[in-house]
């Protein structure tokens, strides 16, 4: 017996559960791709701890962005585990000022983390609203698009952040947030540019002009949808680039003044002042979450670029 | 037949680093009104050029559309095209082409009115012309959402909530047992409350169910209102309204400045068989809302001078214009209105466009300008836009069950790769019917497929003619396919239309020497048996080469019966037999008694 489908009245505020069960399986079958490769499962899972870690840090401790110094204690302790280690320095080890690292850490991937796919989302938003912009028109657009995105892509961004943040005299987070989104966009761009030079030329592109489809309704349904895959790798990797961009000012100095902010870089300094020698894990521990971050996020992109490419789907 | 679309002296060239190559080179065709029209010949003949012209589809600057026109529905769809593109001579090498953005992109906002609405198209290859990451059903939704979007609205605005009076007409048309008077009560009650009448038919004939289920089942089916559900729907059929307009006038106005030509061959006797005992034409003058018609007097030979127009003169143009309205001219002056006698000139009148008018023209932008800042939100959009796009859905499923898709629920949420290639013809083929065409152009559509799918596309086509009333150009080099599906064809041969006939005379006595070698080169079962091991005829040679085409006949260096005159004279497209025409000298009445004829 068939089954008769009603068509539902339209309703304003309905939940289309349909739609949503048709995404999650299109991701539950992303998914399983993913895991078929060890390198981008592991990947995947350790970015997924880190990411429940912002969340859980976001939402269950709520604490203010510093890190909470004992200066009746200021000496670093190492963690229990560690040779010689005490039941005083708890899981993590203790830095300098007597800053507990684990809690420290706990705020610094959530504020690594945000600030960084911060730059990245919005730096692969503008990136690719330019490259499919200039792709698909063409031309002078086109041309005049595409040398500033060179132009962009020349400067070394650590050594243009530090001079802008020198120029407006301000070295906090929100600065170098916006200096670095103003240089974020040029690899978007190229990305979307080179592949929208494709699939403009395919036959669906005419098929929607033949149905009278308009160039704006052209190019954001039908030729960005298809440019797509290589920027989601993209961000993913970037991710771990512009996190350790962070890290890196910070270690320099651009820490808004703030030595207590914590910040993966900045317990970097934070231990080393102290004496890398003397107590290594005040530097090897953030050390290694900044390390392992970027490592998982690398293997993470390699594995989506398999599985985005569509003949990896059978 | 009454054309709906005419194409008169189409030129299109593509610049290349060898010279120009004039790919379509005066290319005339009527097509008429739910007509079929086969268009034949070899590849490399610009069929597919032609095609794309008409859809203004080409790449342009490489191509350009030379000259000619268009005309449909009472517009030119080449008016103003002569700026899109400027040619500049240099002394050496091909001219270059300098295209002006501003009118390029005009032009094509312009066409987008007419693509999908009045002219579709299908493409060859299926499988390329889907777009692999959308769904299939939304790739036809989309296609009704922007060109039909005005009456969905409508649709939905129409809705209501049921009242008690509603569920009355239900309870009678269940308890009824005449089948016209339920059939009554069923239109009443959907053109009210606008429940699909196929589901209120189902529910009543669910004789399973008691009474009061089903009752209640037909207001779960009907739409509940809720405060502000029709803001939405009003502002889109406003601003589509207000959008329509404003292209009506701007189409208007350039397709008057270039209705001049179209008048002077209106009064040729060797264009239009028709006028007769006229005056001859003088001079035209194109305005904004009328054409005025200067005619000189016969009279006396040496003295040619204006003549006086007078009633008699101004009923002799009205009676031409209506005689020749069911010809070809009727579409280029499909919405003249009137003709009225002018000072010294006969004049005849367009109705008066929507005139520019600031206030409208102001709405329009600030509607358009809020209605994309809402739309680039995406939680808002699919918000807006969901009943839009389920009353579209309706549709989609509707059109899916036309070209024969199974499980048309199941294929709308499917994506093109999950098809086979047969499959996505028949949504393509959807797709260009959503916009309800006048006029399918199908360029090959079946030449990328295998046989049987072949088969399958081609029954579905022919099924198709019945049920719709769009008229069809396809495009094909495959005779056995014209001679199945189309009522007339068209053979092209180097850019040029040699002949043009009714298909079952073509068949039965092809006139042009092109046409001939064309079916003699098809094996047939019925007409023809072929030797066992002889050869099957072809025609000797290639198409030549457009970038420097044979002079005279363009055929003449292939053809068996060329003589003198075909080397230097181009033979013009005639009408040797009623009803048909053909480029071809020895059909010609000059040259009747031309020797190897």
């Amino acid at each position: 017996m068939g089954s008769v489908t009603v068509n539902r009245p339209a309703h304003r505020w309905r939940f289309d559960t349909e739609g949503w069960r048709r995404r999650m399986r299109e991701y539950r079958l992303l998914l399983r791709l993913l895991m078929k490769s060890p390198p981008a499962a592991v990947g995947l899972i350790i970015v997924l701890v880190y990411v429940g870690i912002v969340v859980y840090d976001q939402f269950f401790v709520a604490q203010n962005d510093v890190m909470i110094p004992n200066f009746n204690d200021t000496l670093p302790r190492a963690p229990f585990w560690w040779p010689g280690g005490t039941a005083a320095g708890g899981w993590f080890g203790k830095t300098n000022n007597g800053i507990d690292l684990g809690d420290a850490m706990l705020k610094a991937i959530r504020i690594d983390l945000m600030y960084s796919s911060f730059v990245v989302l919005f730096g692969a938003l503008v990136g690719c609203l330019i490259g499919v912009f200039a792709g698909y028109r063409g031309g002078l657009f086109d041309e005049v698009l595409m040398r500033a995105t060179d132009v962009t892509y020349s400067i070394p961004f650590l050594v243009f952040v530090i001079a802008a943040a020198f120029a407006f005299g301000k070295r906090d987070f929100l600065t170098i947030n916006a200096i670095l989104l103003a240089l974020w966009w040029p690899t978007y761009a190229r990305l979307v540019r080179a592949q929208a030079l494709s699939v403009k030329e395919l036959k669906f592109v005419e098929a929607a002009r033949a149905a009278g489809a308009s160039d704006t309704r052209i190019m954001v349904k039908h030729v960005l949808p298809n440019t797509l895959a290589p920027v989601f790798v993209q961000i993913s990797l970037d991710l771990g680039v512009v996190t350790q961009i962070f890290a890196a000012l910070n270690f320099i100095g651009f820490n808004a003044g703030n030595l207590f902010i914590p910040e993966l870089g900045n317990l970097i300094v934070v231990g080393d002042t102290a004496s890398f020698t003397t107590y290594p894990w005040t530097v090897i521990m953030p050390g290694l979450v900044l390390l392992i971050f970027t490592v998982a996020v690398n293997l993470f992109g390699d594995g989506l670029r398999d599985v985005l490419d569509p003949r990896a789907r059978r | 037949m009454e054309p709906i679309l005419v194409v008169r002296g189409l030129k299109t060239e593509f610049t290349t680093s060898r010279g120009i190559l004039r790919a379509v080179d005066g290319v005339d065709l009527d097509i008429g009104k739910g007509e079929v029209l086969g268009l034949v010949g070899e590849s490399g003949c610009g069929k597919t050029v032609t095609a794309l012209s008409i859809m203004y589809l080409l790449a342009q600057p490489p191509g350009r559309i030379a000259g000619g026109a268009i005309w449909f529905r009472g517009l030119n769809l080449l008016a103003g095209s002569e700026e899109d593109i400027r040619v500049r001579p240099r002394s050496k090498g091909p001219p270059k082409l300098i295209p002006s953005d501003s009118h390029l992109k005009r032009h094509r906002a312009r066409m987008n009115k007419i693509r999908g609405r009045g002219l579709s198209m299908v493409f060859q290859e299926p499988m390329s012309s889907l777009n692999p990451v959308l769904r299939v059903g939304y790739q036809v939704a989309e296609v009704i959402m922007f060109q039909r979007r005005r009456e969905i609205c409508d649709r939905i605005l129409s809705r209501r909530n049921l009242t008690p009076a509603d569920l009355d007409l239900f309870r009678l048309a269940m308890a009824t047992a005449d089948p016209a008077e339920r059939e009554r009560l069923v239109v009443d009650l959907c053109a009210g409350s606008g429940l699909p009448p196929d589901k209120v038919n189902a529910l009543i004939d669910a004789s399973g169910l008691d009474i009061e289920e089903r009752i209640q089942r037909l207001q779960r089916l009907a739409p509940r209102h809720r405060f502000g559900d029709r803001t939405w729907p009003r502002f889109l059929k406003h601003l589509d309204a207000l959008e329509e307009a404003h292209f009506a006038r701007e189409w208007a106005k350039l397709s008057r400045q270039s209705v001049g030509q179209a008048a002077i061959d209106l009064f040729d006797p060797g264009k239009n068989p028709v006028a007769r005992d006229l005056p001859p034409l003088a001079s035209v003058t194109p305005r904004e809302e009328s054409l005025a018609l200067y005619f000189r007097s016969t009279a006396v030979r040496e003295k040619r001078t204006a003549l006086e127009p007078t009633e008699g003169l101004r009923a002799a143009v009205e009676q031409l214009l209506r005689d020749s309205a069911k010809g070809p001219f009727g579409v280029m002056f499909a919405d003249v209105e009137s003709v009225t006698l002018g000072k010294n000139a006969i004049e005849l009148r367009f109705p008066a466009r929507p005139p520019f008018h600031l206030g409208a023209e102001l709405d329009y932008w600030s509607r358009r300008v809020i209605y994309r800042i809402l739309l680039t939100i995406p939680l808002l959009r699919s918000q807006l836009m969901r009943p839009v796009e389920e009353e579209a859905r309706r549709d989609v499923l509707q059109l899916l069950r036309l070209v024969r898709i199974p499980e048309p629920t199941k294929v709308y949420d499917e994506y093109p790769h999950e098809l086979s290639g047969g499959m996505q013809q028949r949504v393509m083929i959807a797709m260009a019917l959503a916009g309800e065409p006048a006029l399918m152009i199908a360029d090959e559509p079946t030449t990328a497929l295998d046989v049987t799918t072949q088969a399958q596309i081609l029954w579905l086509l022919k099924d198709l003619r019945k049920r719709i009333d769009a008229a069809i150009l396809y495009i094909t080099h495959d005779l056995a396919v014209v001679a199945e599906l189309s009522d007339r064809v068209a053979v092209m041969y180097a850019g040029k239309i040699v002949e043009d006939a009714p298909v079952a005379d073509l068949f039965r006595e092809p006139l042009h020497p092109y046409a001939q070698g064309l079916l003699e080169s098809i094996v047939s079962t019925e007409t023809r048996q072929l030797e066992p091991g002889a050869m099957l005829p072809t025609i000797p040679g290639t198409v030549p080469d457009l970038l420097n085409p044979p002079s005279g006949c363009r055929f003449h260096p292939r053809c068996k019966f060329a003589f003198a005159r075909c080397q230097t004279e181009e033979p013009m497209l005639l009408s040797p037999v009623p009803n048909r025409k053909v480029a071809c000298h020895l059909y010609d009445k000059e040259a009747a008694n031309v020797p190897g004829h």
